[in-house]
C-alpha cells in the first residue's frame, strides 16, 4: 500500500484549522471542509519546512469544538 | 481531485453527556472521595490509602507542584518505582493541571536526559537521590512533603479538556524516541467509552495494575481510581511470579487485571487453575495481537463462565484504546470502535475500501492526541485533516493494515511500515539500526524480528563492519558483547537485539533494498560463532550437575545449541518472561523454589549455578 502522505516526490498542501493545528495534505485530493490552505502546492520537504517554521506550539489555540 | 464521502462508521452514540463533554477525571475523583472517603483507593506491597487519604496526599503534593510552576500545559517528570506513591504522584500532577512524563529509572541515563530535554521538563518527582538529571531540573521527593495539612484539601486546578494529560515516549523510526502528548479530554473520553461499552463495570471494582507506567496501557488501569475503583499496584515480583500474583489477586479480591498476550502465556497455567476453582477475573488484554490459540482458549473460558477477556486495540496516539471486543467466537479480531471513536479503513487515495478489503486504519474522535512533542512536521504528517468529519478535526493514520469483516468487526492484518511489537513493546527497527550505526565499528546495520519456536520473538541485528573489505570485515568487526554494551547505553532493555551477525555485505534485492528473506537465521549464525574450537572454549563448558542442568534449560528456553558457563542470560536473549520458564524448570527438576528476580541477579550461568547450590545446601 503506498502512503499518500509520505511520497518525497509528491506535491502537497499545508492545511490549518481554527485551532492552528497543521496538516500535510496531498494536493490531488480535495482539502476537507473546516481547513484553510496556507501553503502550496509545493514539494514534500518544502511543506514540512513550512510547517516547522510556522507551527511551534502543538497545543490547540482555543478549546472550541472537537 | 477526488472527493470523499463516507458516513462516519462506528460512532455508536454514547449518552450525550458522555460523548460531548465527558466529566473531567479530577471532578470524578472528587465525587468518589465524597461518596466513599473510607474505602480503600490504593494498595501496594507495603500498605494502603483510603480515598480520603489519597485526596489529602494528592492535594498536598499538587500544591507543592503548583508552587514549583506546575500548571496546565506544563510537563512534570515522574521517575518512581511501582507503588502507591506512584499513584499519588500521577494524580497530584493532574490535580495541579499539568501533564506527567514517565521516566523509567531503568532506562539508560542518556535516553532519560534526552526525554527530559525534549519534553521541556523543569520539575520531576523521584525517590532516587543517585540519579543525575540535566542541569536546571528541580527534583522533588514525596518524602520531603510536610506533615499532612488540614481536613479540607484544596480542590484541583481547573483544567481545560484540551490541556495535556501525559507524554509517553515511543520508539522513533529515525533514531530518536518521540513523545506522544495526549489530552485530559482524551483520557476522560477513554474512561466514558469503556464505561458505555460495558467493559468497565458500573459498580466499583478492585483493579490490579500490571503494565509499566511508561506504556499507555497503564492509564486504562491506574486512572480508574478517578471513578472510584480500588487499585492494587502489582510489584515487580508479583507481576512476574505466577504464584505470588495469584496470592495478591486472592488477598485483595481483584476483579480486573491487564496483561499482554505474551504475559498471559506465562501466567495461564496458574490463572486457569484459579478460574476453574471459581475465582473469576476479567482480563484487559492488549499491546499486541492475540494469537489464535490464545483466543480460542480464552473464548472457551468465557463460554464456560470462568474468565472474561477483552481484546483492546489502540495506538498511543489515540489515548490507549480505540477499538475493543470481548474475546469470544472463532478467530481473533479487534472488534468495533469504542463509543466516541470513529474508524475509517482507507486506500492510498483516502477513499473507504469495501468491507473485506484491506486498507489502512485511520482513527478520529476525542481520543486523538495533540501530537508529537516538539515535532510539528511529523505531527502534521501523521495527524491529518479528517475528510469525513469535515469540521476542522483531525484523524490519526495508524499505519495498521486492517479489513472490516462481514460482521463489521475489524481484523488486524499487520503494519504498512517496519514497526514491530515484541512482547507488547512497540519498537521501530529503524531506531535500533540508527543506534547500531553510531558504533564506530559499524558501517551499516539492519535489524529484524525473528521468531524461534523455543525463545519466541527475538530481535536480530545484521551488520557490516567498518574499515574492512571483503573477507577481512568479519575479523575487524566489534563482537556481540561490545555491540550490546554500546546499545545498552542508548536503548531500553527491550530494544536490545539478542543475536548479532556480522556479514561482508547486506544481501540486496534487484531493487537495491535489503533482502530480508536472504538473511541467515540468527541461531545458526550465533551457534556457528560459538562452536567450541579450542581449549579456552572447552574450559568454559558447563561443569557439574547444576551447571549442566541450567545449560540444558537455557538451551531449551533460549533456543541455543551451545551454552557456556560464562554466558550471560540477558545477552542470550533472556527476559522476565523467559526467567519464569527457567524458574519453573528448576522447580520441576531440582525441586528448588526460586524467584525470577534471583535469575536476573545472577545473569552469568556459573553464578546462577552457585546460587542454586547455596539454596540447595541451605534447605
Amino acid at each position: 500500500m503506498t502512503n499518500p502522505f509520505e511520497n518525497p516526490d509528491g506535491t502537497y498542501l499545508v492545511l490549518v484549522n481554527g485551532r492552528n493545528q497543521h496538516s500535510l495534505w496531498p494536493s490531488h485530493i480535495a482539502p476537507p471542509m473546516g481547513w484553510t490552505v496556507t501553503h502550496g502546492a509545493a514539494g514534500h520537504q518544502a511543506c514540512l519546512d513550512h510547517i516547522e517554521a510556522n507551527w511551534s506550539d502543538l497545543s490547540p489555540k482555543t478549546a472550541v469544538g472537537q | 481531485m477526488t472527493a470523499i464521502t463516507e458516513e462516519p462508521y462506528g460512532s455508536t452514540p454514547a449518552p450525550d453527556h458522555h460523548r460531548d463533554h465527558p466529566a473531567d477525571l479530577l471532578a470524578r475523583f472528587q465525587q468518589a472521595v465524597a461518596a466513599t472517603p473510607d474505602r480503600s483507593a490504593v494498595h501496594d506491597e507495603r500498605g494502603s490509602l483510603t480515598f480520603a487519604e489519597l485526596d489529602r496526599r494528592t492535594a498536598q503534593l499538587g500544591k507543592a507542584l503548583t508552587v514549583r510552576g506546575a500548571a496546565p500545559g506544563e510537563h512534570i517528570g515522574v521517575s518512581l518505582p511501582r507503588g502507591a506513591d506512584l499513584v499519588v504522584a500521577l494524580l497530584a500532577v493532574w490535580r495541579a493541571g499539568a501533564a506527567y512524563v514517565p521516566l523509567d529509572p531503568a532506562y539508560p541515563t542518556e535516553r532519560l536526559h534526552a526525554m527530559v530535554r525534549d519534553a521541556g521538563i523543569r520539575t520531576l518527582l523521584t525517590a532516587d537521590d543517585e540519579q543525575v538529571w540535566p542541569e536546571g531540573v528541580q527534583t522533588l521527593s514525596l518524602t520531603e512533603l510536610p506533615a499532612s495539612p488540614g481536613r479540607h484539601p484544596e480542590p484541583p486546578v481547573r483544567t481545560p479538556a484540551h490541556a495535556p494529560a501525559y507524554v509517553i515516549y515511543t520508539s522513533g523510526s529515525t533514531g530518536t524516541p518521540k513523545g506522544v502528548e495526549t489530552t485530559r479530554g482524551g483520557v476522560a473520553a477513554l474512561m466514558s467509552g469503556l464505561e458505555a461499552a460495558g467493559m468497565y463495570a458500573e459498580e466499583p471494582r478492585v483493579v490490579a495494575w500490571n503494565a509499566s507506567v511508561s506504556f499507555d496501557a497503564s492509564v486504562q488501569q491506574w486512572a480508574r481510581v478517578c471513578r472510584g475503583d480500588t487499585l492494587v499496584v502489582l510489584g515487580e515480583e508479583e507481576r512476574t511470579d505466577p504464584a505470588r500474583l495469584c496470592e495478591v489477586l486472592d488477598r485483595h479480591g481483584v476483579h480486573d487485571l491487564d496483561l499482554t498476550p505474551s504475559h498471559w502465556h506465562l501466567l495461564r497455567a496458574d490463572l486457569l487453575v484459579r478460574a476453574a476453582e471459581g475465582r473469576r477475573l476479567r482480563l484487559f488484554m492488549g499491546g499486541e495481537p492475540v494469537p489464535e490459540p490464545t483466543w480460542r482458549e480464552l473464548a472457551a473460558e468465557r463460554a464456560e463462565g470462568r474468565l472474561e477477556a477483552l481484546n483492546l486495540y489502540g495506538p498511543t496516539e489515540c489515548t490507549v484504546d480505540a477499538t475493543a471486543t470481548w474475546i469470544e467466537g472463532g478467530s481473533p479480531h479487534i472488534g468495533h470502535p469504542l463509543p466516541g471513536v470513529r474508524a475509517h479503513v482507507l486506500d492510498a487515495a483516502l477513499r473507504p475500501v469495501a468491507d473485506g478489503e484491506e486498507g489502512e486504519l485511520h482513527l478520529a474522535g476525542a481520543g486523538v492526541a495533540a501530537g508529537y512533542v516538539g515535532r510539528p512536521s511529523l505531527t502534521a504528517t501523521r495527524f491529518v485533516a479528517d475528510p469525513f468529519a469535515a469540521d476542522g478535526s483531525r484523524m490519526y493514520r495508524t499505519g495498521d493494515k486492517v479489513r472490516r469483516r462481514a460482521d463489521k468487526t475489524l481484523e488486524y492484518l499487520g503494519r504498512i511500515d517496519r514497526q514491530v511489537k515484541i512482547r507488547g513493546y512497540r519498537v521501530e527497527l529503524g531506531e535500533i539500526e540508527a543506534a547500531l550505526a553510531t558504533h564506530p565499528g559499524v558501517t551499516t546495520a539492519v535489524v529484524t524480528l525473528h521468531s524461534s519456536p523455543a525463545a519466541g520473538e527475538q530481535l536480530a541485528a545484521y551488520l557490516v563492519a567498518a574499515d574492512g573489505t571483503g573477507g577481512s570485515a568479519a575479523a575487524a568487526a566489534p563482537g556481540p558483547d561490545a555491540l550490546r554494551d554500546h546499545l545498552a547505553g542508548i536503548l531500553p532493555q527491550y530494544m536490545l537485539p539478542t543475536a548479532y551477525v556480522t556479514l561482508d555485505a547486506l544481501p540486496l534485492t534487484v531493487n537495491g533494498k535489503v533482502d530480508l528473506a536472504a538473511l541467515p537465521a540468527p541461531e545458526q549464525a550465533a551457534d556457528a560463532a560459538a562452536q567450541p574450537e579450542d581449549d579456552a572454549a572447552r574450559h568454559h563448558a558447563p561443569d557439574g550437575e547444576v551447571e549442566t542442568l541450567i545449560a540444558d534449560v537455557w538451551s531449551e528456553v533460549l533456543g541455543r545449541a551451545h551454552i557456556r558457563a560464562d554466558d550471560d542470560f540477558f545477552a542470550l536473549g533472556g527476559h522476565s518472561l523467559i526467567a519464569l520458564r527457567v524458574v519453573a524448570r528448576l522447580k520441576k527438576q531440582l525441586g528448588i523454589a526460586m524467584s525470577a528476580r534471583e535469575v536476573y541477579r545472577h545473569p552469568r550461568l556459573r553464578d546462577l549455578a552457585q546460587h542454586v547450590e547455596t539454596v540447595r545446601v541451605g534447605r
